[in-house]
């Protein structure tokens, strides 16, 4: 039923296949193919998914799981969980704000993802105004992604582009969205949006058009770069410490049990469907280890790479040496093809050729686990000879992810994970000053808070970020907050009191405020402006 | 679909252009000329003369003949440019009940804009007459340096004359948009643009998808082909009191004389090496008798005192192409639009400057009202197939405590536009904050214009420098300036519209634009009549050359003798309809007269 519709209308749909428990495996006629790829099937992992791990061309694979639901071994998994499409539509909502706007420009568009949700209310569309629904859509599509656009996204071009290409399509885009196209017309609060982008888009045009602006925002865009990977890296550690216990039990669990780890595997996913979002870190990290990023090049992110023709003949290659049983050495596998045509193993027959393919399996996924750690902990060991402490902290992760039990894993995890961390709220220090001389003040509270978070021992940090969201008028509890962590760090600087002070005053807590700035006073009698600033809050305070 | 005409508001000569069919052409006057002479006068019969009509008699009726009214239109009094122009001119500059400039003609005096508005309406009348169509829409083009306040006297200009002004274009902008005009060029150019009373110089690149953008702009509104004509003068003046120790500036007649004689020496000098000025009984001694001002002067003299003038334009080029971060050699062509750039030194100049020889391929009278009625076509045409992203050529922000300039837009930068930034109060318990919004005119550090004021009240007491506001600049596609300032903590905002201003208030220009409009219908009507009259007289004098053989004819019959003295009659009614300028009473004695002529042109040819 489903699984027709499926076929037919959506060949590459990230439906989820899922086992049939009651199927016994050993009747079917699997093709070594099939049952590679049921051992792959975890009830979680879409159909997409299993085509990037596996390696199989889209078609065929599609066409294997058709074999294998009309067999009775697998069937599409069609009713989820409720909670689950919740946190799903949420992650989605999540990519669509850091993923690259097509809008701008169809061509683009080769993401065979669901259209992502509007950012902007749909009644929106409904003002009456003569433009065209669709040029509507666009504009409110571009002006509500403007802050999550890095020049290059806005402009739609690479971060290689020539200075030819960056004023090629800036002419393009400006053609669109100049108000003299709809001079005269009625365009509502439509206009103000047009010349917000199109300004947006001069601006882009402007600093990239000029070699040095244009190394500048370069090195600005890296630097943006660089701490979105460390952060992202950080945040799935943390969520591989959170989980690690159910994690060391599957794995326990698998090894316990070789011969029922289908099914096992299985149930293990059901009951912890927090694992799935998991898995899918776990594969993007591998990508981005395996294609790392140009510098200056802007991460697309929560976009799922496409796969490249390469890593996917990489992977189709992988996956013919596990399936001809080739030898997997402990060296990471060689980037050059095998020039060794694989051997293709006969097609067992019966429960017996079964079982010894399931053992057949079970022991050459063995070598490829060992395989993978030693190769993430070179990955680690290049990524820390580089000073790339987030790259290395996310390669120990894996390892130890397929390895928990190894403590020197463990501790090598965790030092570079602390390494990471502080590089991190340093990257954020310098992304905030950087803001900060441009008086980008949210961007640069923004930072700063993060900075500070991450550097929780430094006090000035601390008050920078209270003082960097007071300006930006952010949320006055939290920048609060900051400058009580300065104060604690360090009690006897009278500026802290004062930054504590203002945003006190800014709250209207008159008598906070006096008291902090007394206390300042006090540290610094000399000072004039926090004496003359004194003087007017108790003044204030009477009146 | 309503068509829209470009006029060139030049200086000395204007310009009017339309797209027609895709193509545009410019307007011929009456006479034939391509350009009118920018100039109006008042006869002492009250008569309002515009063009050349208004030059013509310029020398007899000097003091009533205004000329380049456009340099002093946005200006205020006290500025050192009418001050100049109030020594120099034939005409009377006086003071405005807003500090701003009037002209005095016979009794009345004139708003600049009213005056420049006479222009506009000349130049609609010759688009209607040509195009048998009324025409209602314009672009106006302005120097690419003027300020808010000039443009928008331009603009109330044009609304005094009756015209819609869909957009004001700078006139180096648009010799661009005509000289690139569906040519599919992808290049850098430079606009240089020396005219009458203005100079600029902007640089532009033609991109792409009919995209032409501004890059930089700059220029001097008080630099242009008047400035040589005045050091000739001065030259003449000077070498003239020399021999006879006779100031000819005492004389308004004799300078304008000058002027023109001035202003016709410096165009032959662009193709001849020398000529002479000859001007005789240019002024009577002390003696009672005349004397003659003969003079010969040469290419080389007029360079030699023009060279400064040259020299500014070269320097003002070369800051702009500082501002605009590029290499000399990455302009790939350099227009010359204006008259001025006629003159051999001038040409030489811009050569040497962009080491390439500049474009001869516009016609530097013509090309700036073709652009503009480009860019009016493309606006009103849903196909809008071009698109002008101009820069903003001053920069703009506020004044603040102490007299300090905060720079919000910067100069050069494209328009539409919004810039924000934060300011605090300047003292304790500050509850209001004026905000004064400036214009930045040129490098020197006074040179603002205010471009208008508000106060945001309400404010927290607090001791200064803890009150933010918050104060945004936004330049819109139409080139207006809203400027808003929002209390940070409150969120209480206020905001105005910039009406920049051109020294006239709402009310004053809407009887403008009443007196226009009823000047307009007394002039249509006063032309009618003309036609009227003319037609009359010519059949009054066929009658009255038939009278004597038509009277021989049928004097015999008494009913002969009756039509006859019936015919005297209509003669003499119809004389005195035309005496009293009615112009219905002329109608129907038109009609009667034909009758009478088609009765004596039977009786001759009868008897014939």
């Amino acid at each position: 039923m489903t699984v027709e519709l499926i076929v037919t209308n959506q060949p590459l749909n990230p439906r989820v296949p899922r086992l049939i428990p009651e199927c016994n495996l050993m009747t079917l006629p699997l093709t070594p193919a099939e049952a590679f790829l049921l051992s792959r099937i975890d009830g979680h992992q879409t159909a997409r998914d299993l085509a990037m791990m596996t390696g199989i061309d889209e078609a065929m694979l599609m066409e294997s799981l058709d074999r294998l639901a009309q067999m009775g071994a697998v069937t599409w998994d069609g009713a989820e969980p409720a909670e689950r499409k919740e946190r799903e539509k949420k992650s989605d909502a999540e990519r669509v704000v850091r993923s690259i706007p097509s809008p701008v420009v169809e061509e683009r568009v080769v993401d065979p993802r669901p259209e992502p949700l509007p950012l902007y209310d749909p009644s929106e569309l409904d003002e009456p105004c003569d433009l065209p629904e669709d040029k509507r859509r666009t504009i409110l599509d571009a002006f509500y992604r403007l802050e999550d656009m890095d020049y290059y996204e806005l402009l739609n071009v690479p971060s290689t582009a020539t200075k030819k290409e960056i004023k090629d399509s800036y002419y393009r885009l400006v053609a669109e969205y100049h108000p003299d196209q709809y001079f005269r017309k009625n365009l509502g609060s439509f206009k103000q949006k047009m010349e917000t982008v199109f300004s947006r888009l001069t601006q882009a045009h402007d600093t990239l058009t000029r070699k040095q602006s244009r190394a500048e925002y370069d090195s600005y865009l890296s630097t943006v770069q660089s701490t979105r990977r460390l952060e992202e890296s950080l945040r799935s550690s943390r969520a591989t410490v959170d989980d690690s216990s159910t994690g060391e039990a599957r794995t326990r669990d698998e090894r316990v049990e070789p011969s029922s780890v289908l099914g096992a595997g299985r149930r293990e996913m059901e009951t912890a469907p927090v694992r799935r979002g998991e898995t899918e870190e776990v594969k993007r990290e591998e990508t981005v280890l395996q294609e790392p990023l140009v510098s200056g090049q802007p991460m697309r992110s929560s976009a799922r790479p496409a796969p490249t023709r390469e890593s996917m003949r990489a992977r189709r290659e992988a996956f013919a040496a596990r399936m001809s049983g080739g030898r997997v050495s402990r060296i990471p596998p060689p980037p050059t093809p095998s020039s060794e045509p694989p051997a293709r193993p006969s097609v067992p027959q019966g429960v017996a050729a079964g079982e010894a393919l399931l053992r057949h399996v079970t022991e050459r996924k063995e070598a490829v686990r060992q395989a993978q750690i030693d190769k993430y902990l070179q990955a680690a060991k290049t990524a820390l000879e580089q000073g790339d402490f987030a790259a290395a902290a996310n390669s120990y992760r894996l390892a130890l992810h397929m390895e928990p039990d190894s403590a020197e894993i463990q501790e090598a995890f965790e030092t570079t994970q602390a390494r990471a961390t502080v590089e991190l709220a340093g990257s954020y220090l310098q992304q905030a000053r950087y803001e900060e001389r441009a008086e980008r003040w949210l961007e640069a509270a923004r930072s700063y808070s993060r900075a500070a978070d991450g550097m929780l021992s430094d006090a000035q940090v601390q008050s920078k970020a209270a003082e960097a969201m007071w300006k930006a008028n952010l949320d006055l509890r939290k920048a609060a907050e900051y400058a009580k962590r300065a104060l604690a760090l360090d009690s006897n600087n009278p500026e802290y009191h004062v930054i504590l002070g203002k945003i006190y005053l800014a709250a209207g807590l008159v008598l906070n405020a006096r008291r902090e700035l007394e206390l300042a006073n006090e540290l610094s009698p000399n000072d004039a402006t926090i004496a003359k600033l004194l003087e007017a809050v108790r003044k204030g305070g009477k009146a | 679909m309503d068509r829209v005409i470009g006029i060139d508001l030049g200086t000395t000569n204007s310009c009017v252009a339309i797209v027609d069919d895709g193509t545009p052409t410019v307007i011929p006057n009456r006479g034939g000329y391509k350009t009118t002479p920018s100039m109006v006068a008042v006869t002492e019969a009250g008569k309002r003369l515009v063009g050349h009509i208004a030059k013509r008699q310029a020398i007899t009726n000097a003091e009533n003949t205004v000329s380049a009214a456009k340099r002093l239109i946005g200006r205020k009094w006290n500025s050192s440019q009418v001050k100049n122009s109030v020594l120099t001119s034939s005409y009377q500059i006086v003071e405005g009940p807003h500090a701003d400039v009037r002209i005095k003609l016979r009794d009345n005096s004139y708003s600049v804009p009213e005056i420049s508005a006479m222009v506009l309406q000349e130049m609609r009348v010759i688009a209607e007459d040509f195009l048998s169509e009324s025409v209602s829409k314009a672009v106006i083009t302005v120097p690419a340096y003027f300020n808010d306040n000039q443009r928008q006297a331009v603009r109330d200009a044009g609304q005094i004359a009756g015209l819609d002004v869909i957009r004001i274009i700078n006139e180096p902008t648009a010799a661009a948009l005509a000289y690139g005009f569906g040519k599919n060029y992808e290049k850098l150019i430079a606009v240089y643009d020396l005219g009458g009373g203005t100079f600029d110089i902007s640089i532009l690149e033609i991109g792409a998808h009919g995209v032409f953008k501004v890059i930089a702009t700059a220029g001097d509104t008080f630099l242009g082909g008047e400035d040589f004509d005045a050091l000739i003068i001065d030259w003449l003046v000077q070498s003239f009191k020399e021999q006879h120790d006779i100031d000819l500036r005492q004389d308004r007649m004799a300078l304008q004389r000058l002027k023109d004689a001035a202003e016709k020496a410096k165009c032959e000098l662009s193709s001849v090496k020398e000529t002479e000025i000859n001007l005789p009984f240019i002024i009577s001694s002390g003696r009672n008798e005349a004397l003659h001002l003969q003079q010969t002067i040469s290419r080389q003299t007029l360079e030699t005192l023009c060279e400064d003038l040259v020299q500014r334009t070269v320097e003002i080029c070369r800051q702009t192409m500082l501002d605009a971060r590029l290499d000399k050699d990455e302009i790939e062509d350099v227009i010359l639009v204006g008259g001025m750039t006629r003159m051999p030194r001038v040409q030489e100049a811009v050569a040497g400057f962009f080491q390439r020889e500049p474009c001869k391929g516009v016609h530097p009278d013509e090309v700036v009202a073709l652009g503009a009625a480009i860019q009016g076509a493309a606006l009103v045409d849903d196909a809008h197939e071009m698109i002008l992203l101009d820069v903003t050529p001053h920069s703009l922000g506020i004044m603040t405590f102490g007299s300090v300039f905060e720079e919000l837009i910067a100069q050069n930068t494209t328009v539409p536009t919004a810039q924000t930034k934060i300011f605090t109060t300047s003292r304790d318990n500050q509850t209001a904050v004026k905000i004064l919004v400036m214009q930045k005119e040129g490098q020197q550090a006074d040179d603002f214009e205010l471009l208008g004021e508000f106060i945001l009240t309400n404010l927290r007491r607090a001791p200064k420098g803890q009150v933010e506001i918050e104060v945004t600049f936004e330049i819109n596609a139409d080139g207006i300036v809203n400027v808003s300032a929002k209390d940070m903590e409150t969120g209480q905002g206020q905001s105005i519209q910039v009406t920049a201003s051109s020294g006239l208030t709402k009310d004053e220009i809407s009887n403008m634009i009443e007196s226009a409009k009823e000047y307009m219908v007394e002039r249509r009507s006063s032309e009618e009549f003309e036609a009227a009259r003319q037609e009359a007289e010519t059949l009054i004098a066929e009658i009255e050359r038939l009278f004597p053989q038509v009277e021989v004819v049928v004097a015999a019959s008494d009913f002969g003798r009756e039509a006859v003295n019936k015919a005297r009659r209509i003669l003499k009614d119809a004389k005195s309809a035309i005496e009293s300028r009615d112009l219905n009473q002329v109608k129907s004695q038109t009609e009667a007269l034909a009758r009478t002529h088609r009765m004596f042109k039977g009786v001759v040819t009868k008897t014939q």
